[in-house]
Protein backbone atom coordinates (compact mmCIF):
# COMPACT_ATOMS: atom_id res chain seq x y z
CA UNK A 1 0.00 0.00 0.00
CA UNK A 2 2.78 2.39 0.98
CA UNK A 3 4.54 1.81 -2.36
CA UNK A 4 1.65 2.92 -4.51
CA UNK A 5 0.98 5.96 -2.38
CA UNK A 6 4.65 6.96 -2.75
CA UNK A 7 4.41 6.72 -6.52
CA UNK A 8 1.29 8.86 -6.50
CA UNK A 9 2.96 11.52 -4.36
CA UNK A 10 6.08 11.48 -6.49
CA UNK A 11 4.13 11.72 -9.72
CA UNK A 12 4.84 14.94 -11.58
CA UNK A 13 4.10 16.58 -14.90
CA UNK A 14 6.86 18.42 -16.75
CA UNK A 15 5.47 21.82 -17.73
CA UNK A 16 6.75 24.26 -20.29
CA UNK A 17 5.18 27.60 -19.43
CA UNK A 18 5.02 30.40 -21.96
CA UNK A 19 4.17 34.00 -21.19
CA UNK A 20 1.17 35.11 -23.22
CA UNK A 21 2.38 37.10 -26.22
CA UNK A 22 0.18 40.10 -25.39
CA UNK A 23 2.08 40.53 -22.15
CA UNK A 24 5.59 40.36 -23.48
CA UNK A 25 7.28 43.76 -23.50
CA UNK A 26 10.89 42.79 -24.10
CA UNK A 27 12.82 41.59 -27.07
CA UNK A 28 13.72 38.78 -27.44
CA UNK A 29 10.70 37.05 -25.93
CA UNK A 30 11.58 35.40 -22.65
CA UNK A 31 12.20 31.67 -22.93
CA UNK A 32 9.52 29.44 -21.43
CA UNK A 33 9.86 28.35 -17.82
CA UNK A 34 10.40 24.63 -17.29
CA UNK A 35 8.79 23.33 -14.14
CA UNK A 36 8.11 19.90 -12.72
CA UNK A 37 4.61 20.16 -11.28
CA UNK A 38 3.46 17.61 -8.67
CA UNK A 39 0.40 15.71 -9.84
CA UNK A 40 -1.27 16.14 -6.47
CA UNK A 41 -0.57 19.87 -6.43
CA UNK A 42 -2.32 22.86 -7.92
CA UNK A 43 -1.18 25.35 -10.55
CA UNK A 44 -1.42 28.56 -8.43
CA UNK A 45 1.10 27.01 -6.03
CA UNK A 46 3.71 27.17 -8.80
CA UNK A 47 3.39 30.90 -9.22
CA UNK A 48 6.24 31.75 -6.81
CA UNK A 49 8.53 29.73 -9.09
CA UNK A 50 7.17 31.12 -12.33
CA UNK A 51 6.80 34.82 -11.56
CA UNK A 52 10.50 35.65 -11.10
CA UNK A 53 11.20 33.99 -14.42
CA UNK A 54 9.01 36.46 -16.29
CA UNK A 55 9.08 39.55 -14.09
CA UNK A 56 11.50 41.39 -16.37
CA UNK A 57 9.30 40.93 -19.40
CA UNK A 58 6.05 42.06 -17.84
CA UNK A 59 4.58 45.47 -18.52
CA UNK A 60 4.74 47.92 -15.60
CA UNK A 61 1.85 48.29 -13.20
CA UNK A 62 0.42 45.91 -10.65
CA UNK A 63 -0.54 42.58 -12.13
CA UNK A 64 -3.92 40.95 -11.90
CA UNK A 65 -4.43 37.44 -10.58
CA UNK A 66 -2.25 34.94 -12.40
CA UNK A 67 -3.99 32.33 -14.53
CA UNK A 68 -3.09 29.60 -16.99
CA UNK A 69 -4.52 28.29 -20.20
CA UNK A 70 -3.99 25.21 -22.34
CA UNK A 71 -4.72 25.78 -26.02
CA UNK A 72 -6.86 28.74 -25.10
CA UNK A 73 -8.85 26.97 -22.41
CA UNK A 74 -8.51 28.75 -19.04
CA UNK A 75 -7.52 26.17 -16.45
CA UNK A 76 -9.60 25.74 -13.31
CA UNK A 77 -7.18 26.27 -10.47
CA UNK A 78 -8.88 24.05 -7.90
CA UNK A 79 -8.49 20.90 -9.99
CA UNK A 80 -5.25 19.05 -9.16
CA UNK A 81 -2.59 19.48 -11.85
CA UNK A 82 -2.42 15.76 -12.60
CA UNK A 83 -6.16 15.62 -13.18
CA UNK A 84 -6.07 18.59 -15.56
CA UNK A 85 -3.34 16.85 -17.53
CA UNK A 86 -5.13 13.50 -17.67
CA UNK A 87 -8.33 15.17 -18.71
CA UNK A 88 -7.18 17.69 -21.29
CA UNK A 89 -4.34 15.78 -22.91
CA UNK A 90 -5.87 12.65 -24.37
CA UNK A 91 -2.51 11.91 -25.89
CA UNK A 92 -0.08 12.90 -23.10
CA UNK A 93 2.09 15.80 -24.17
CA UNK A 94 5.52 15.99 -22.57
CA UNK A 95 6.43 18.63 -21.67
CA UNK A 96 2.94 20.02 -21.30
CA UNK A 97 2.81 23.43 -22.94
CA UNK A 98 0.82 25.94 -20.96
CA UNK A 99 0.44 29.69 -21.23
CA UNK A 100 0.64 31.93 -18.19
CA UNK A 101 -1.19 35.26 -17.93
CA UNK A 102 -0.65 38.05 -15.45
CA UNK A 103 -3.60 40.09 -16.68
CA UNK A 104 -7.15 39.78 -17.86
CA UNK A 105 -8.41 37.20 -15.39
CA UNK A 106 -11.41 35.55 -17.06
CA UNK A 107 -13.85 35.87 -14.18
CA UNK A 108 -16.71 34.65 -16.32
CA UNK A 109 -15.01 31.26 -16.52
CA UNK A 110 -12.81 31.01 -13.45
CA UNK A 111 -13.79 31.65 -9.85
CA UNK A 112 -11.56 34.16 -8.08
CA UNK A 113 -8.30 32.94 -6.65
CA UNK A 114 -6.29 34.73 -4.01
CA UNK A 115 -3.18 32.63 -4.28
CA UNK A 116 -2.15 29.94 -1.85
CA UNK A 117 -4.87 30.76 0.66
CA UNK A 118 -7.68 30.09 -1.80
CA UNK A 119 -6.11 26.81 -2.80
CA UNK A 120 -5.63 25.80 0.82
CA UNK A 121 -9.27 26.48 1.68
CA UNK A 122 -10.47 24.66 -1.37
CA UNK A 123 -8.37 21.70 -0.26
CA UNK A 124 -9.65 21.77 3.33
CA UNK A 125 -13.25 22.05 2.14
CA UNK A 126 -12.81 19.03 -0.08
CA UNK A 127 -11.22 17.15 2.79
CA UNK A 128 -14.18 18.06 5.00
CA UNK A 129 -16.61 16.87 2.33
CA UNK A 130 -14.67 13.63 1.93
CA UNK A 131 -14.72 13.11 5.71
CA UNK A 132 -18.48 13.59 5.72
CA UNK A 133 -18.90 11.07 2.92
CA UNK A 134 -16.68 8.47 4.58
CA UNK A 135 -17.62 8.87 8.24
CA UNK A 136 -21.04 10.51 8.10
CA UNK A 137 -19.68 13.57 9.86
CA UNK A 138 -16.75 15.95 9.54
CA UNK A 139 -15.98 16.50 13.21
CA UNK A 140 -12.45 15.21 12.85
CA UNK A 141 -11.59 17.74 10.17
CA UNK A 142 -13.37 20.65 11.81
CA UNK A 143 -11.72 19.90 15.14
CA UNK A 144 -8.20 19.72 13.76
CA UNK A 145 -5.88 21.90 15.77
CA UNK A 146 -4.44 24.91 14.02
CA UNK A 147 -0.87 23.51 14.02
CA UNK A 148 -2.15 20.21 12.61
CA UNK A 149 -4.01 22.00 9.86
CA UNK A 150 -0.93 24.01 8.97
CA UNK A 151 1.27 20.93 8.98
CA UNK A 152 -1.17 18.94 6.86
CA UNK A 153 -1.32 21.66 4.26
CA UNK A 154 2.43 22.10 4.35
CA UNK A 155 2.95 18.41 3.79
CA UNK A 156 0.82 18.60 0.65
CA UNK A 157 2.60 21.78 -0.52
CA UNK A 158 5.99 20.16 -0.12
CA UNK A 159 5.03 16.66 -1.18
CA UNK A 160 6.08 15.30 2.18
CA UNK A 161 4.27 11.97 2.40
CA UNK A 162 5.68 11.04 5.81
CA UNK A 163 4.41 14.20 7.47
CA UNK A 164 1.10 13.82 5.66
CA UNK A 165 0.52 10.27 6.88
CA UNK A 166 1.36 11.31 10.43
CA UNK A 167 -1.35 13.98 10.54
CA UNK A 168 -3.97 12.44 8.27
CA UNK A 169 -4.07 9.15 10.13
CA UNK A 170 -5.56 11.08 13.07
CA UNK A 171 -8.50 11.90 10.83
CA UNK A 172 -9.43 8.23 10.49
CA UNK A 173 -10.41 8.44 6.88
CA UNK A 174 -9.72 4.89 5.83
CA UNK A 175 -12.54 3.52 3.72
CA UNK A 176 -13.24 0.06 2.42
CA UNK A 177 -11.24 -2.77 3.81
CA UNK A 178 -9.56 -0.50 6.29
CA UNK A 179 -11.92 -0.85 9.19
CA UNK A 180 -10.16 -4.05 10.14
CA UNK A 181 -6.64 -2.76 9.64
CA UNK A 182 -7.51 0.27 11.71
CA UNK A 183 -7.34 -1.75 14.91
CA UNK A 184 -11.02 -1.13 15.57
CA UNK A 185 -10.42 2.62 15.70
CA UNK A 186 -12.83 3.93 18.31
CA UNK A 187 -15.74 2.08 16.79
CA UNK A 188 -16.20 4.50 13.95
CA UNK A 189 -18.73 3.08 11.56
CA UNK A 190 -17.96 3.58 7.93
CA UNK A 191 -20.75 4.59 5.64
CA UNK A 192 -19.64 2.47 2.70
CA UNK A 193 -19.46 5.63 0.62
CA UNK A 194 -16.34 6.66 -1.25
CA UNK A 195 -15.61 10.25 -2.32
CA UNK A 196 -15.25 10.41 -6.10
CA UNK A 197 -15.00 13.26 -8.56
CA UNK A 198 -15.71 12.23 -12.08
CA UNK A 199 -14.72 14.28 -15.12
CA UNK A 200 -16.63 13.00 -18.12
CA UNK A 201 -16.20 13.96 -21.73
CA UNK A 202 -18.21 12.33 -24.46
CA UNK A 203 -17.51 11.60 -28.08
CA UNK A 204 -20.05 10.52 -30.63
CA UNK A 205 -17.54 9.14 -33.08
CA UNK A 206 -15.05 6.44 -32.41
CA UNK A 207 -11.33 7.05 -32.56
CA UNK A 208 -8.54 4.51 -32.49
CA UNK A 209 -5.66 6.79 -31.71
CA UNK A 210 -5.70 9.14 -28.79
CA UNK A 211 -4.14 11.72 -31.08
CA UNK A 212 -7.38 11.76 -33.04
CA UNK A 213 -9.49 12.42 -29.98
CA UNK A 214 -11.36 15.68 -30.26
CA UNK A 215 -9.79 18.63 -28.46
CA UNK A 216 -11.61 19.92 -25.39
CA UNK A 217 -12.02 23.62 -26.07
CA UNK A 218 -14.65 24.49 -23.49
CA UNK A 219 -15.58 23.42 -19.99
CA UNK A 220 -19.11 22.92 -21.30
CA UNK A 221 -17.84 19.77 -22.96
CA UNK A 222 -16.95 18.26 -19.60
CA UNK A 223 -19.43 16.93 -17.09
CA UNK A 224 -18.06 17.33 -13.62
CA UNK A 225 -19.79 14.87 -11.33
CA UNK A 226 -19.20 15.07 -7.61
CA UNK A 227 -21.04 11.96 -6.46
CA UNK A 228 -19.95 9.34 -3.92
CA UNK A 229 -19.74 5.69 -4.90
CA UNK A 230 -21.63 3.33 -2.59
CA UNK A 231 -20.19 -0.06 -1.80
CA UNK A 232 -22.27 -2.59 0.06
CA UNK A 233 -21.05 -5.33 2.35
CA UNK A 234 -19.73 -8.55 0.89
CA UNK A 235 -20.31 -7.17 -2.56
CA UNK A 236 -17.32 -4.95 -1.78
CA UNK A 237 -14.92 -7.77 -2.55
CA UNK A 238 -16.12 -8.15 -6.11
CA UNK A 239 -16.88 -4.52 -6.83
CA UNK A 240 -14.76 -3.48 -9.76
CA UNK A 241 -13.69 -0.11 -11.10
CA UNK A 242 -16.14 -0.63 -13.94
CA UNK A 243 -18.97 -1.22 -11.46
CA UNK A 244 -18.01 1.94 -9.61
CA UNK A 245 -17.94 4.18 -12.69
CA UNK A 246 -21.25 2.82 -13.95
CA UNK A 247 -22.87 3.25 -10.56
CA UNK A 248 -22.27 6.99 -10.60
CA UNK A 249 -23.49 7.42 -14.15
CA UNK A 250 -27.06 6.16 -13.84
CA UNK A 251 -28.11 8.33 -16.76
CA UNK A 252 -25.92 6.22 -19.05
CA UNK A 253 -25.97 2.94 -17.13
CA UNK A 254 -29.37 2.55 -15.48
CA UNK A 255 -29.31 0.46 -12.33
CA UNK A 256 -30.50 -3.01 -13.09
CA UNK A 257 -30.37 -4.45 -9.58
CA UNK A 258 -31.66 -2.65 -6.52
CA UNK A 259 -28.50 -2.46 -4.47
CA UNK A 260 -28.78 1.18 -3.46
CA UNK A 261 -30.08 1.95 0.02
CA UNK A 262 -32.90 4.09 -1.37
CA UNK A 263 -34.09 1.37 -3.67
CA UNK A 264 -36.83 0.23 -1.33
CA UNK A 265 -38.46 3.62 -1.68
CA UNK A 266 -37.24 4.42 -5.18
CA UNK A 267 -38.82 3.03 -8.31
CA UNK A 268 -35.81 3.46 -10.51
CA UNK A 269 -33.15 6.20 -10.46
CA UNK A 270 -34.33 7.51 -13.79
CA UNK A 271 -37.84 8.21 -12.66
CA UNK A 272 -37.00 10.52 -9.83
CA UNK A 273 -37.50 13.58 -12.01
CA UNK A 274 -41.28 13.14 -12.07
CA UNK A 275 -42.13 13.28 -8.40
CA UNK A 276 -45.82 14.18 -8.45
CA UNK A 277 -48.81 14.90 -10.62
CA UNK A 278 -49.04 18.61 -9.87
CA UNK A 279 -45.28 18.95 -9.97
CA UNK A 280 -45.22 17.75 -13.53
CA UNK A 281 -46.46 20.94 -15.04
CA UNK A 282 -43.51 22.80 -13.54
CA UNK A 283 -40.97 20.44 -14.99
CA UNK A 284 -39.38 21.32 -18.25
CA UNK A 285 -39.95 18.97 -21.12
CA UNK A 286 -38.97 15.47 -20.04
CA UNK A 287 -37.45 14.18 -23.22
CA UNK A 288 -36.95 10.49 -23.22
CA UNK A 289 -33.19 10.26 -23.58
CA UNK A 290 -32.45 7.14 -21.66
CA UNK A 291 -29.40 5.56 -23.21
CA UNK A 292 -29.50 1.80 -23.19
CA UNK A 293 -26.26 0.59 -21.73
CA UNK A 294 -25.35 -1.35 -24.88
CA UNK A 295 -24.86 1.83 -26.86
CA UNK A 296 -22.76 3.68 -24.33
CA UNK A 297 -19.16 2.64 -24.16
CA UNK A 298 -16.52 3.58 -21.63
CA UNK A 299 -13.64 4.41 -23.94
CA UNK A 300 -11.07 5.62 -21.48
CA UNK A 301 -10.62 5.76 -17.73
CA UNK A 302 -7.62 7.55 -16.33
CA UNK A 303 -6.61 7.89 -12.69
CA UNK A 304 -3.28 9.39 -11.62
CA UNK A 305 -2.13 9.13 -15.20
CA UNK A 306 -2.71 5.41 -15.47
CA UNK A 307 -5.43 3.50 -17.26
CA UNK A 308 -6.29 0.62 -14.96
CA UNK A 309 -8.01 -2.52 -16.22
CA UNK A 310 -11.71 -2.06 -15.69
CA UNK A 311 -12.03 -5.26 -13.68
CA UNK A 312 -9.54 -4.14 -11.07
CA UNK A 313 -11.07 -4.25 -7.57
CA UNK A 314 -12.37 -0.79 -6.78
CA UNK A 315 -11.15 -1.05 -3.19
CA UNK A 316 -7.55 -1.26 -4.43
CA UNK A 317 -8.03 1.86 -6.52
CA UNK A 318 -9.47 3.72 -3.55
CA UNK A 319 -6.73 2.67 -1.19
CA UNK A 320 -3.89 3.55 -3.51
CA UNK A 321 -4.85 6.23 -6.01
CA UNK A 322 -6.68 8.85 -4.00
CA UNK A 323 -5.46 12.40 -3.68
CA UNK A 324 -4.43 13.89 -0.32
CA UNK A 325 -7.90 15.33 0.28
CA UNK A 326 -9.18 11.75 0.06
CA UNK A 327 -10.96 12.20 -3.21
CA UNK A 328 -10.54 9.82 -6.07
CA UNK A 329 -10.42 11.85 -9.31
CA UNK A 330 -11.43 9.82 -12.33
CA UNK A 331 -11.28 11.05 -15.93
CA UNK A 332 -13.68 9.20 -18.19
CA UNK A 333 -14.27 9.34 -21.90
CA UNK A 334 -17.61 7.95 -23.03
CA UNK A 335 -18.68 7.10 -26.49
CA UNK A 336 -22.36 7.87 -26.76
CA UNK A 337 -24.75 7.52 -29.67
CA UNK A 338 -25.45 10.82 -31.41
CA UNK A 339 -28.51 12.50 -29.91
CA UNK A 340 -30.91 13.17 -32.78
CA UNK B 1 -38.25 9.73 4.59
CA UNK B 2 -36.54 7.35 6.96
CA UNK B 3 -36.20 8.43 10.58
CA UNK B 4 -32.43 8.08 10.41
CA UNK B 5 -32.29 10.68 7.67
CA UNK B 6 -34.66 13.00 9.46
CA UNK B 7 -32.54 12.77 12.57
CA UNK B 8 -29.41 13.70 10.67
CA UNK B 9 -31.17 16.44 8.76
CA UNK B 10 -30.44 14.80 5.45
CA UNK B 11 -32.71 13.71 2.64
CA UNK B 12 -32.51 11.41 -0.35
CA UNK B 13 -32.34 12.82 -3.84
CA UNK B 14 -35.81 11.49 -4.57
CA UNK B 15 -37.20 13.30 -1.56
CA UNK B 16 -35.42 16.41 -2.73
CA UNK B 17 -37.36 16.20 -5.99
CA UNK B 18 -40.64 15.74 -4.16
CA UNK B 19 -39.93 18.58 -1.75
CA UNK B 20 -38.90 20.84 -4.62
CA UNK B 21 -42.26 20.36 -6.35
CA UNK B 22 -44.05 21.12 -3.11
CA UNK B 23 -41.89 24.21 -2.66
CA UNK B 24 -42.75 25.47 -6.13
CA UNK B 25 -46.45 25.00 -5.50
CA UNK B 26 -46.31 26.75 -2.15
CA UNK B 27 -44.24 29.61 -3.51
CA UNK B 28 -46.60 30.22 -6.39
CA UNK B 29 -49.53 30.29 -4.00
CA UNK B 30 -48.06 32.36 -1.21
CA UNK B 31 -45.67 34.58 -3.15
CA UNK B 32 -47.64 34.96 -6.34
CA UNK B 33 -46.43 38.51 -6.87
CA UNK B 34 -42.87 37.24 -7.07
CA UNK B 35 -41.42 35.57 -10.14
CA UNK B 36 -41.80 31.81 -10.02
CA UNK B 37 -39.15 29.24 -9.28
CA UNK B 38 -38.63 26.76 -12.07
CA UNK B 39 -37.41 23.19 -12.03
CA UNK B 40 -34.55 22.61 -14.42
CA UNK B 41 -33.43 19.18 -15.54
CA UNK B 42 -29.77 18.49 -16.00
CA UNK B 43 -27.46 15.54 -16.46
CA UNK B 44 -29.55 13.99 -19.15
CA UNK B 45 -32.84 14.33 -17.33
CA UNK B 46 -31.81 12.40 -14.26
CA UNK B 47 -31.13 15.19 -11.83
CA UNK B 48 -32.87 18.50 -11.46
CA UNK B 49 -32.57 21.72 -9.53
CA UNK B 50 -34.61 24.76 -8.61
CA UNK B 51 -33.84 27.98 -10.38
CA UNK B 52 -34.80 31.62 -9.87
CA UNK B 53 -32.82 34.00 -12.01
CA UNK B 54 -32.29 37.69 -12.56
CA UNK B 55 -33.87 38.70 -9.29
CA UNK B 56 -33.56 42.24 -8.09
CA UNK B 57 -32.61 41.83 -4.48
CA UNK B 58 -31.60 45.23 -3.34
CA UNK B 59 -31.04 48.73 -4.49
CA UNK B 60 -29.87 51.96 -2.97
CA UNK B 61 -31.55 54.55 -5.14
CA UNK B 62 -30.74 57.92 -3.58
CA UNK B 63 -32.70 60.95 -4.72
CA UNK B 64 -34.63 59.79 -7.69
CA UNK B 65 -38.05 58.22 -7.59
CA UNK B 66 -38.61 55.46 -10.04
CA UNK B 67 -36.21 52.57 -10.38
CA UNK B 68 -35.34 52.38 -14.00
CA UNK B 69 -32.33 50.14 -14.29
CA UNK B 70 -32.76 47.22 -16.65
CA UNK B 71 -31.50 43.76 -15.78
CA UNK B 72 -28.17 42.89 -17.34
CA UNK B 73 -28.32 40.98 -20.52
CA UNK B 74 -31.65 42.40 -21.44
CA UNK B 75 -30.29 45.58 -22.98
CA UNK B 76 -26.75 45.99 -24.06
CA UNK B 77 -27.06 49.76 -24.18
CA UNK B 78 -29.02 52.25 -22.12
CA UNK B 79 -31.93 54.01 -23.75
CA UNK B 80 -31.08 56.91 -26.05
CA UNK B 81 -30.15 59.70 -23.65
CA UNK B 82 -31.95 62.29 -25.74
CA UNK B 83 -35.27 60.72 -24.79
CA UNK B 84 -34.53 60.77 -21.09
CA UNK B 85 -35.62 63.63 -18.90
CA UNK B 86 -32.62 65.78 -18.10
CA UNK B 87 -33.31 65.68 -14.40
CA UNK B 88 -32.69 61.96 -14.16
CA UNK B 89 -29.47 62.05 -16.19
CA UNK B 90 -27.56 63.73 -13.43
CA UNK B 91 -27.00 61.05 -10.82
CA UNK B 92 -24.86 61.88 -7.87
CA UNK B 93 -24.80 58.22 -6.98
CA UNK B 94 -24.96 55.55 -9.64
CA UNK B 95 -27.89 53.23 -9.50
CA UNK B 96 -26.86 50.46 -7.13
CA UNK B 97 -28.93 47.47 -7.91
CA UNK B 98 -27.91 43.96 -7.13
CA UNK B 99 -29.16 41.03 -9.16
CA UNK B 100 -29.06 37.44 -8.11
CA UNK B 101 -29.43 34.10 -9.82
CA UNK B 102 -30.48 31.52 -7.26
CA UNK B 103 -30.17 27.80 -7.70
CA UNK B 104 -31.10 25.15 -5.16
CA UNK B 105 -29.26 21.97 -5.98
CA UNK B 106 -29.13 18.60 -4.28
CA UNK B 107 -25.70 17.81 -2.91
CA UNK B 108 -24.89 14.13 -3.15
CA UNK B 109 -22.04 14.36 -0.66
CA UNK B 110 -23.85 15.98 2.25
CA UNK B 111 -27.31 14.80 1.14
CA UNK B 112 -28.85 18.20 1.62
CA UNK B 113 -30.08 20.96 -0.65
CA UNK B 114 -27.51 23.69 -1.23
CA UNK B 115 -28.19 27.26 -2.30
CA UNK B 116 -25.91 28.47 -5.05
CA UNK B 117 -26.12 32.05 -6.13
CA UNK B 118 -24.54 34.46 -8.58
CA UNK B 119 -24.58 38.11 -7.61
CA UNK B 120 -24.02 40.89 -10.10
CA UNK B 121 -24.69 44.56 -10.72
CA UNK B 122 -26.62 46.19 -13.52
CA UNK B 123 -23.64 45.87 -15.86
CA UNK B 124 -23.47 42.17 -15.28
CA UNK B 125 -20.23 42.51 -13.31
CA UNK B 126 -19.90 40.12 -10.37
CA UNK B 127 -20.37 41.73 -6.98
CA UNK B 128 -17.57 41.91 -4.45
CA UNK B 129 -17.86 39.68 -1.45
CA UNK B 130 -18.55 42.49 1.01
CA UNK B 131 -21.36 43.80 -1.18
CA UNK B 132 -22.96 40.37 -1.02
CA UNK B 133 -22.47 40.27 2.72
CA UNK B 134 -24.40 43.50 3.04
CA UNK B 135 -27.31 41.98 1.19
CA UNK B 136 -27.58 39.05 3.56
CA UNK B 137 -30.31 38.93 6.19
CA UNK B 138 -29.11 39.70 9.71
CA UNK B 139 -29.05 36.13 10.97
CA UNK B 140 -26.94 34.98 8.05
CA UNK B 141 -24.49 37.80 8.56
CA UNK B 142 -24.11 36.78 12.17
CA UNK B 143 -23.59 33.14 11.21
CA UNK B 144 -20.76 34.20 8.92
CA UNK B 145 -18.87 35.71 11.81
CA UNK B 146 -19.71 32.95 14.29
CA UNK B 147 -17.23 30.35 13.21
CA UNK B 148 -14.59 29.89 10.59
CA UNK B 149 -16.66 26.99 9.30
CA UNK B 150 -19.78 28.99 8.47
CA UNK B 151 -18.93 30.69 5.28
CA UNK B 152 -19.89 31.19 1.71
CA UNK B 153 -17.65 29.32 -0.68
CA UNK B 154 -17.00 30.21 -4.26
CA UNK B 155 -17.43 27.34 -6.64
CA UNK B 156 -18.05 26.49 -10.18
CA UNK B 157 -19.52 23.19 -11.07
CA UNK B 158 -20.49 21.09 -14.05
Amino acid sequence: MEEAQKYVWEGAIPLQIHLHESEVTTLPTPPPALILAPRIGYLPLLIPQIKPHFSNALPPGSPDTVWFDYNGLPLKWYIPTGVLFDLLCAEPERPWNLTVHFRGYPSNILVPCEGEDSVKWSFINSLKEAAYIINGNCKNVMNMSQPDQVELWRSVLNGNLEAYVRISSKLRLGTVGDEYADGGGQGQVKTGRVPVRLYVWSVSEDFDDLEDAPQIDSWDKISYINRPVEIHGEEGNYFTLQDAVKSILPEYFPNKSSTKEESSRDEDENEQTVPSEEGEKYLSENVDTCYPSDNVEIKLVRIQGIEPKMDIPFSWVVKNLTNPEHYLHICVCLKVPQVL
Amino acid sequence: MGTKEEAQGTLSSTDFGVSASAFILNWNTVCSSFPPWTWVLSHHQVEGYLSLENILLSSTQEEHGELSCPGPGKHSHQEDPIDVDDATLVHTNPCKVHYYDLHIIYCNSYRVPVLYFRAYDSDGEPLEFDEIENDLPAYSKKALSDSKWTFITQESGG
